[in-house]
C-alpha cells in the first residue's frame, strides 16, 4: 500500500539533495569579494534611512476596521444567494424576509459610521465636526518597546567594512 | 410562516433581547442623528428599553415553559430567564449610575448605552446557551462591548491601558475556550449541552479531558479566578467607575451562568474536572481574599473581593460535581444552582452599590478611589456612608444583610455534597474578607476627615436612585430572602 508513495519519497530526496547541493556548492566553490552594498541589509530598493515604526494617521486603521461591515455582508450574502435560488418556493419570502433583516442590521452599522463621519477624510472641513477634547493632543510621555534602540540607526555591515567612507556610506551610517 | 412553523415562537421566546437590540440600533443612530445635543434622552431611552425587556422577561418567568428555540441552540429554561433578569436588573442600576457621572467627565457619548444594551444581550445569550458555539458568540458579544466600554474615557491613560489589556488578554482566553469547545466537540461529536450530558460518560478521552481544562481555563478568565485573575485589578481600576460596576455585575454573573451550565451537562465525568475546580476554588478563596488585604485603592479592592466572590461561586460549582451521586447529592446540586443565583443576585446588588457610593462622590468633581478618600466619611455625609456600610457589610456576608444568605446558601449546599474542606476553607477566608470591609467601615466612621469640609455632593438623580435600590434590595432579601427565593427557586 505504501509503495504507491514511493515516487513521492524519491521525488522529495531528489528535491532536497539538489537544494542542499546547490546552497552547499555555491558556498564552497562561489568566489568571495565582500563590499558593503553586498553586506547591506537590503542590495535593491530603498536604502533603510530609519526605522519602520513610524507614526502615521489612525485613519487607515479606521478605514480597515470599517471594511469589516462590508465584508461580513458579502461573506454571507454568497452562500445565501446560492441556496436562495435552489430554495422551494414557499420558504423564498421567508429566507428574502430573513436576509433583509441581516442587511437591515448591517446598515444600522452602515449609518451610523457616515453620519458620525468616519467616511470624511478631511475631519476638519466638516462644519458640525465635534471638536476633540484637547488633552488627547497634549503631549505625552513617549511609548516605548523593549527592543527600541535609542533611535539613532546603525547599519552595522556597512559600518564594519573598512573602506573610505564616500557620501553613500556615511549616510547609511549616521542618519 | 410556510415552511418553519415555529420561527415566531422561537422568536418570541427571546423578545426581551429582541427589545434590547431594537432600543441600541434606536440610540446609536438617534444620537447621531435625531436628538445630536440632547444627550439625556439617550439613559432614558435606555432605562425605558430595559424595563420593556424586564418586563416581558419576568412575564416569561411566570408563564414559564422551558422551551428550547433555534434548533435547540438555546434553552429557555429557569435557568436562563431568572439569569437575563438579573443582568436586565443589573443593566437598570448601571445605565442609572453612569447617567451623571458621564456628563460630569464629558464622556456622554452616544455609544455608551448601546454597546452596554448590547452586552446585556450577549451576556443573556450565555445563560441561555444550550450550544457551546452560542455560548461562545455570546460571550463574544459581550466582551467586544466591554472592551470598548473600558475604553471609554479615552484622553485617560489609565482607561486606554485597562481597554488594551482587556482585549488582548481577553482574546487570548476566548482562543482557550474556542479550542476547547472544538476538543470537546471532537471527543463527543456534538456541542449541543443537553447531548453532551448523555455522551460524555462513553467518550473520556485525552482529548476531552483537555477540551475541559481549556474550557475551565477560558471560561475562568471571564469569571476572574485565580490564577487567571491578572486582568482584574487593572481594569476596574483603570476603567471609568461606571463602567467597572457594571462590568463587575454582569461579566460575573454571564460567566457564572455560563458555568452551571457546562459544568451541569459535564456532571456524569465529574471525576475528570472536580479535583481542578476544587484546586482553583481554594486558590481563588485564599489569595483573592489575601491580595486584597493590601490594597489602597477602593476600585482595586473591589477588584479582589470581585476574585474572593469569584472563589466562593467555585464552591457551588464544585459542588454541583455530586449531582449524580444519589438522591443527597442531588439535593446538594439543586441547592448549588439556586444557592449561586442567589448569590449572584446578591453579588450585584452589594457591589454595585459600593461602586455607586464611588460614583455619587465623585460627583464632588474629584474622583474617589483611594481609601484615604473616604476618611471620616460619616462627618460630613452620614447618610452615603450608612449605605457604604452596609454594602461592606453584605459583601462581607455580616447578617441580616443579602451577602449572608448567598454565602450561606452555598455554604449549606457544600456541606451537604460533601465537600467538607470547600466549606471549611469557605468559612476561613470569608473571616479573612471582613478585615478588609472592616477596615473601609472604620476609616468611615471611626477616623477624622483630613479636609475640613469637602464640597457638597452634586445631586445627581440617577446614582442616588440607584445606590438607594442596590441598598434596599440588599436589606431586603437579607430579612426575608423567601422573596428572591421564589425566583431562584425555580431552578432545579
Amino acid at each position: 500500500m505504501l509503495n504507491d508513495y514511493l515516487p513521492v519519497l524519491v521525488m522529495m530526496a531528489v528535491a532536497t539533495v539538489i537544494a542542499v547541493g546547490m546552497v552547499v556548492g555555491s558556498y564552497l566553490l562561489g568566489p568571495k569579494k565582500p563590499s558593503r552594498f553586498k553586506q547591506s541589509s537590503y542590495e535593491c530598493g530603498m536604502t533603510p534611512v530609519g526605522t519602520a515604526r513610524e507614526r502615521f494617521p489612525i485613519k487607515f486603521y479606521l478605514i480597515a476596521m470599517l471594511f469589516i461591515i462590508f465584508d461580513i455582508e458579502t461573506i454571507f450574502l454568497y452562500p445565501w444567494a446560492v441556496t436562495f435560488a435552489g430554495s422551494e418556493r414557499a420558504v423564498k419570502l421567508f429566507n428574502l424576509a430573513e436576509m433583509a433583516i441581516f442587511v437591515g442590521i448591517l446598515f444600522v452599522g452602515y449609518f451610523y459610521i457616515l453620519w458620525k463621519g468616519a467616511f470624511d477624510w478631511d475631519e476638519g472641513q466638516r462644519e458640525d465636526a465635534e471638536q476633540p477634547s484637547r488633552k488627547i493632543f497634549e503631549p505625552r510621555a513617549p511609548i516605548r518597546f523593549g527592543n527600541e534602540s535609542s533611535g539613532e540607526v546603525r547599519l552595522k555591515a556597512a559600518a564594519d567594512v573598512s573602506s573610505s567612507p564616500t557620501e553613500e556610506s556615511s549616510r547609511l551610517t549616521h542618519v | 410562516m410556510p415552511g418553519s412553523p415555529t420561527i415566531w415562537d422561537d422568536l418570541t421566546l427571546i423578545l426581551p433581547l429582541i427589545v434590547l437590540w431594537i432600543t441600541s440600533f434606536v440610540l446609536l443612530l438617534g444620537d447621531v442623528v435625531v436628538w445630536k445635543k440632547n444627550r439625556d434622552l439617550n439613559p432614558i431611552l435606555a432605562i425605558v428599553g430595559t424595563l420593556i425587556a424586564l418586563g416581558i422577561a419576568v412575564y416569561q418567568t411566570i408563564s414559564l415553559t422551558g422551551d428550547k428555540a433555534f434548533a435547540r441552540s438555546l434553552n429557555m429554561d429557569a435557568l436562563a430567564q431568572v439569569s437575563m433578569i438579573a443582568l436586565l436588573v443589573t443593566g437598570l442600576l448601571a445605565i442609572l449610575l453612569a447617567w451623571t457621572y458621564l456628563k460630569n467627565r464629558g464622556l456622554e457619548r452616544g455609544e455608551y448605552y448601546p454597546l452596554m444594551l448590547l452586552s446585556v444581550s450577549g451576556a443573556a445569550l450565555m445563560g441561555a446557551a444550550n450550544d457551546l458555539i452560542v455560548l461562545f458568540i455570546g460571550l463574544e458579544i459581550l466582551s467586544f462591548a466591554l472592551y470598548v466600554m473600558a475604553g471609554f474615557s479615552r484622553s485617560d491613560i489609565r482607561s486606554e491601558e485597562a481597554s488594551i489589556k482587556y482585549f488582548l488578554l481577553g482574546a487570548f482566553a476566548s482562543a482557550f475556550l474556542l479550542y476547547g469547545i472544538a476538543l470537546v466537540y471532537g471527543a463527543t461529536q456534538t456541542t449541543q449541552l443537553s447531548e453532551l450530558a448523555s455522551r460524555v460518560h462513553s467518550a473520556q478521552t485525552p482529548m476531552l479531558v483537555a477540551g475541559i481544562g481549556l474550557l475551565i481555563v477560558g471560561l475562568g478568565f471571564k469569571a476572574a479566578v485565580i490564577p487567571f485573575h491578572q486582568w482584574t485589578p487593572d481594569v476596574y481600576e483603570g476603567a471609568p467607575t461606571s463602567v467597572t460596576a457594571y462590568m463587575a455585575g454582569a461579566a460575573k454573573i454571564a460567566a457564572f451562568v455560563a458555568m452551571l451550565r457546562v459544568f451541569d451537562s459535564l456532571a456524569p465525568v465529574s471525576s475528570v474536572w472536580l479535583g481542578a475546580i476544587q484546586a482553583l476554588a481554594v486558590l481563588t478563596m485564599v489569595f483573592g481574599n489575601l491580595l486584597a488585604i493590601a490594597q489602597t485603592n477602593v476600585k482595586r479592592m473591589l477588584a479582589y473581593s470581585s476574585i474572593a466572590h469569584a472563589g466562593y461561586l467555585m464552591v457551588a460549582i464544585a459542588t454541583l460535581a455530586h449531582r449524580l451521586d444519589g438522591p443527597r447529592g442531588a439535593q446538594a446540586g439543586e441547592l448549588a444552582m439556586t444557592g449561586s443565583l442567589f448569590y449572584l443576585f446578591a453579588y450585584t446588588f452589594m457591589t454595585l452599590g459600593a461602586f455607586g457610593v464611588l460614583i455619587y462622590l465623585s460627583n464632588r468633581g474629584k474622583d474617589y478611589q483611594q481609601i484615604e478618600d473616604l476618611r471620616g466619611l460619616v462627618r460630613h455625609d452620614p447618610r452615603t456612608a450608612y449605605a457604604m456600610l452596609f454594602f461592606m457589610l453584605s459583601l462581607g456576608g455580616i447578617p441580616p444583610t443579602m451577602g449572608f444568605m448567598g454565602k450561606w446558601q452555598i455554604f449549606y449546599a457544600a456541606l451537604s455534597g460533601g465537600e467538607i474542606m470547600l466549606a471549611i476553607v469557605m468559612a476561613l477566608t470569608s473571616v479573612m474578607a471582613a478585615f478588609y470591609y472592616l477596615k473601609i467601615v472604620y476609616v468611615m466612621c471611626f477616623e477624622e476627615p483630613r479636609e475640613a469640609a469637602p464640597a457638597p455632593a452634586q445631586f445627581s438623580f440617577g446614582a442616588s436612585l440607584s445606590v438607594l435600590l442596590s441598598a434596599a434590595a440588599t436589606i431586603l432579601f437579607g430579612i426575608m430572602p423567601g422573596l428572591l427565593y421564589t425566583l431562584t427557586g425555580l431552578v432545579r
